[in-house]
């Protein structure tokens, strides 16, 4: 008995004594993210949420978004101090900083480096968004420190391409070369931190990089840690274990993180635009009468009032709010009137009512929303059939055409362009050989989205994106039911640097201005 | 002995193949694709489209499968479509973790399920008895996955006594390692604890009544002697039994508490896995499962004959 007595008396000591060691070294800021795994830090093939963060904090642009601002209007000199244009947009000079330079031994930053690297964006063989550079003719280093795009046609907000987000940021043609695929493992960038360490499944280590352009980083270092389940995140945050978690993305979730003493929520844009992409070429939704009855019977306001205040925006057209060219001035629908459109039906000849097939993805809060529009098109005698499969099912099957309604939630490079050609030009139809996600076979506005594209009058190109979405709204090519937001969980000692509303890159972005108390 | 593992060994060729084949097909058959994963939702068809080329996936699913077994034929896994990284580097990275996982895991379940089983036996229908039967009823009746974070809440996070996030402490940091090991062996090992106990319990009050029992306490062989001797010698063998079955419903479990400690391993892998349809990483967890499958059988068989000297000689 006195011996199993020392024994468990032992055991305790060693337990207390394991965990009264630092876990962390101090002045490394601790980010829980939800994935099992990285996938790439190549800047120019990370498309998913949990990689784009790290992006930005690896790289720079030429130009950059404020840190926490997703304004296209206000973008600041990055690698570049300064850049001029000629009349009609086409020609782009910029300077570049004098003296930045890449992480580890790849020396300064010039003007190859940036033609290669936009060279590279524009390769589909190196780049996820190498379409989003078609227009682009040359780019050429006219000094070491002088770099010239020259473009086919002007772009809508040029700038934006070459900014510090996807293809436009700025990676070191010497390491891109010498490390090919495994560029994504073992990035080179200009940024605040560089990669220290990358343990597969469990996290990526940077550690500041102290020739930082902008100054040495307050920071020591971050841990970026991959932690899938929902709950474990959560503890974590609470134990002092993370520092910053990316949330579950719900009213209840933000309520009790809010409620937890030291853990205040972070709610950011930009907002994930929300929408039922009725298919106009199945019936009977090629009958613009049963269109206009779904969308009379989907009622926005519950929408909001199911995800909560917080995370939930109303939405205001079929482009997400804030992106250049928005137009909030055609009504909507989303009335939630059943009434109005169960009679809507029986004019068109479906007094019975109709049957709509939806192939929806069981992730848990698309569910959650789709359930909801069920019930609210049952009221109008709407029959909405929902084929519930995982998520990548999901994805392979909406591109095969095979649902009459597709609720898609989607954020885009903030240029209504983008949207608008990727969702509700023709060439985008879902089952065609240029297919990208027009799921609603839509074709009313393809004229004023290529007219806009060319303009190069700004207050022009303005009005042919209203008119665009005004026509797609009015076709009832889709029905917008509101805009979610991203939230993030933070310990009270984060001091974040910057004023934090919005980030491109879906996660807030660690500066060399942030820092833990 | 050493020719009854050739011969084990032989069986599991055919075995592993039907495993692969059915594999290979499944993960081609769901729907979905990686191309969409590694290019984005915004992908252009013409990109997917080289995708497709460069990993082989539009060839047809037979030709897909004949390169797939001669690359295997050479031991070779091929590289993760999503990562690029050898399937065989990213198994043998984590198989240690989920190898230890296990092992602590059957620990836990069969050193604290066997003297529980015992104990209740003895008490036969008194309170221990009661006790260990509530108790071992509790630990069957929840999921892996709910005990795991109420552990997680208790010992973590209100006590502060084991790190929330259980992953990654190098070998060299024993001290590290064991607290990270700690809760989810407990976790995975106190469901099959439960198991245990009512296999041992079970069996030790049939063989209290067996005619040897008797005999030996007529002889005056000391009670303790008795139960922890002659009676749970012969116990072991269901217990033993028992353990090899269980333990492919451990892997499932682990999986779940892999997920929850968010500790690395083959469990987490599979999962990973599976949402980025990640073929060719998924045939390669298909290959490793079924290996550690049917080497734990022979494990099984061996402790048989450490239990049960007759075995042996048989």
């Amino acid at each position: 008995m006195r011996r199993s007595r020392s024994v468990i008396l032992m055991l305790t000591t060693a337990l207390t004594m394991a965990s009264a060691q630092p876990l962390f070294a101090d002045g490394v800021l601790k980010y829980g993210m939800a994935a099992q795994d990285l996938g790439t830090m190549d800047p120019h093939r990370a498309t998913t949420t949990p990689d784009k963060p790290i992006t930005g904090w690896l790289f720079n642009g030429l130009v950059r978004f404020a840190p926490g601002s997703d304004d296209i209007g206000a973008l600041e000199p990055d690698l570049a101090e300064s850049w001029e244009r000629n009349e009609d947009g086409t020609v782009w000079t910029f300077k570049l900083r004098e003296g930045v330079k890449f992480h580890q031994d790849y020396g300064e930053v010039t003007a190859e480096d940036v033609v290669y690297s936009l060279n590279r964006s524009a390769n589909p063989d190196s780049s996820a968004f190498a379409s989003d550079y078609d227009a682009i003719d040359t780019i050429e280093a006219i000094d070491p420190l002088t770099v010239r795009v020259t473009l086919k046609t002007p772009v809508p907000s040029f700038l934006g391409l070459v900014a510090n987000y996807h293809g436009g940021n700025i990676v070191s043609k010497k390491a891109a070369e010498e490390r090919g695929a495994d560029f994504g493992t073992q990035p080179i960038g200009t940024g605040p931190f560089m990669v220290e360490e990358y343990v597969p499944q469990e996290r990526v280590s940077f550690v500041a990089n102290p020739d930082y352009f902008r100054g040495a980083p307050k920071l020591d270092g971050i841990e970026y840690r991959y932690i899938p389940s929902d709950s474990s995140r959560d503890l974590a945050l609470q134990a002092g274990e993370l520092d910053v978690s990316y949330g579950r993305q719900d009213q209840e979730w933000v309520d009790a993180t809010k409620a937890r003493p030291g853990i205040v929520v972070d709610i950011m844009r930009p907002a994930e635009l929300q929408q039922f992409h009725l298919n106009t070429s199945s019936p009977p939704l090629d009958n613009i009468e049963v269109r206009r009855a779904v969308a009379t019977a989907l009622n926005r306001s519950e929408f909001i009032q199911f995800v909560g205040d917080s995370l939930a925006q109303p939405a205001g057209s079929v482009v997400p709010k804030g992106n250049l060219g928005w137009d909030d001035s055609t009504p909507i629908y989303g009335e939630g009137d059943p009434e109005a459109a169960a009679k809507m039906l029986a004019d068109a000849g479906f007094p019975d009512g109709i049957e709509l097939s939806m192939v929806q993805t069981s992730l848990p809060t698309m569910l959650g929303i789709a359930q909801v529009a069920q019930a609210q098109l049952a009221l109008a005698g709407i029959n909405l059939q929902l084929d519930v499969v995982d998520h990548q099912t999901f994805h392979a099957q909406i591109r095969e055409d095979r649902s009459q309604v597709v609720y898609y939630s989607a954020a885009r490079f903030p240029v209504a362009d983008v949207f608008l050609s990727q969702f509700f030009h023709s060439a985008s139809t879902v089952g065609t050989p240029t297919a990208t996600t027009n799921f609603s076979h839509c074709d009313v506005a393809d004229q004023e989205i290529e007219s806009a594209r060319a303009e190069a009058d700004p207050e022009k190109q303005a009005e042919l994106w209203a008119l665009a979405q005004k026509k797609i709204i009015e076709n009832i090519c889709a029905v917008p039911l509101y805009e979610q937001l991203i939230a993030y969980g933070r310990s009270e000692d984060v001091d974040w640097g910057y004023d934090l509303q919005a980030e491109m890159h879906l996660g807030p972005i660690v500066t060399e201005m942030t820092d833990l108390k | 002995m050493l020719g009854y593992f050739a011969q084990r060994a032989l069986t599991l060729i055919p075995t592993l193949f039907a495993v692969l084949t059915l594999a290979f097909v499944l993960v081609r058959i769901v729907p979905g694709d990686p191309a969409l994963i590694i290019l984005g939702d915004q992908a252009s068809p013409e990109a997917i489209a080289r995708f497709h080329q460069e990993t082989g996936l539009d060839q047809p699913i037979w030709r897909q499968y004949l390169a797939f077994l001669s690359e295997l034929a050479q031991g070779d896994l091929g590289v993760s479509m999503i990562s690029n990284r050898p399937v065989l580097t990213s198994i043998m990275e984590v198989l240690p973790y989920t190898l230890e996982l296990s092992f602590a895991g059957v620990f836990v379940g069969v050193a604290l399920g066997v003297p529980l089983g015992v104990i209740a036996a003895r008490s036969n229908g008194g309170w221990t008895d009661w006790a260990v039967r509530i108790f071992t009823l509790g630990g069957l009746s929840f999921p892996a996955f709910v005990s795991a974070v109420m552990m997680l809440l208790v010992f973590s996070v209100w006590l502060g006594w084991f790190p929330v996030i259980s992953s990654g402490k190098p070998i060299t940091d024993p001290a590290g390692r064991l607290m990270s090991l700690a809760l989810p062996a407990i976790n995975l090992g106190l469901v099959m604890m439960a198991y245990v106990a009512r296999v041992t319990r079970g069996g030790m009050m049939n063989i209290m009544r067996a005619d040897y029992i008797r005999t030996a306490r007529a002889k005056g062989v000391p009670r303790r002697r008795i139960v922890w001797k002659h009676a749970l010698r012969n116990v072991l063998l269901a217990v033993v039994t028992f353990t090899g079955l269980y333990f492919s419903v451990l892997i499932g479990n682990s999986v779940l508490t892999e997920i929850v400690f968010n500790r690395p391993g083959l469990g987490k892998l599979v999962i990973g896995a599976l949402e980025r349809r990640d073929y060719t990483l998924l045939q390669g967890l298909v290959v490793a499962y079924a290996i550690l499958v049917v080497l734990v059988n022979a494990l099984t068989d061996l402790c048989y004959g450490v239990v049960d000297p007759r075995v042996k000689t048989s």
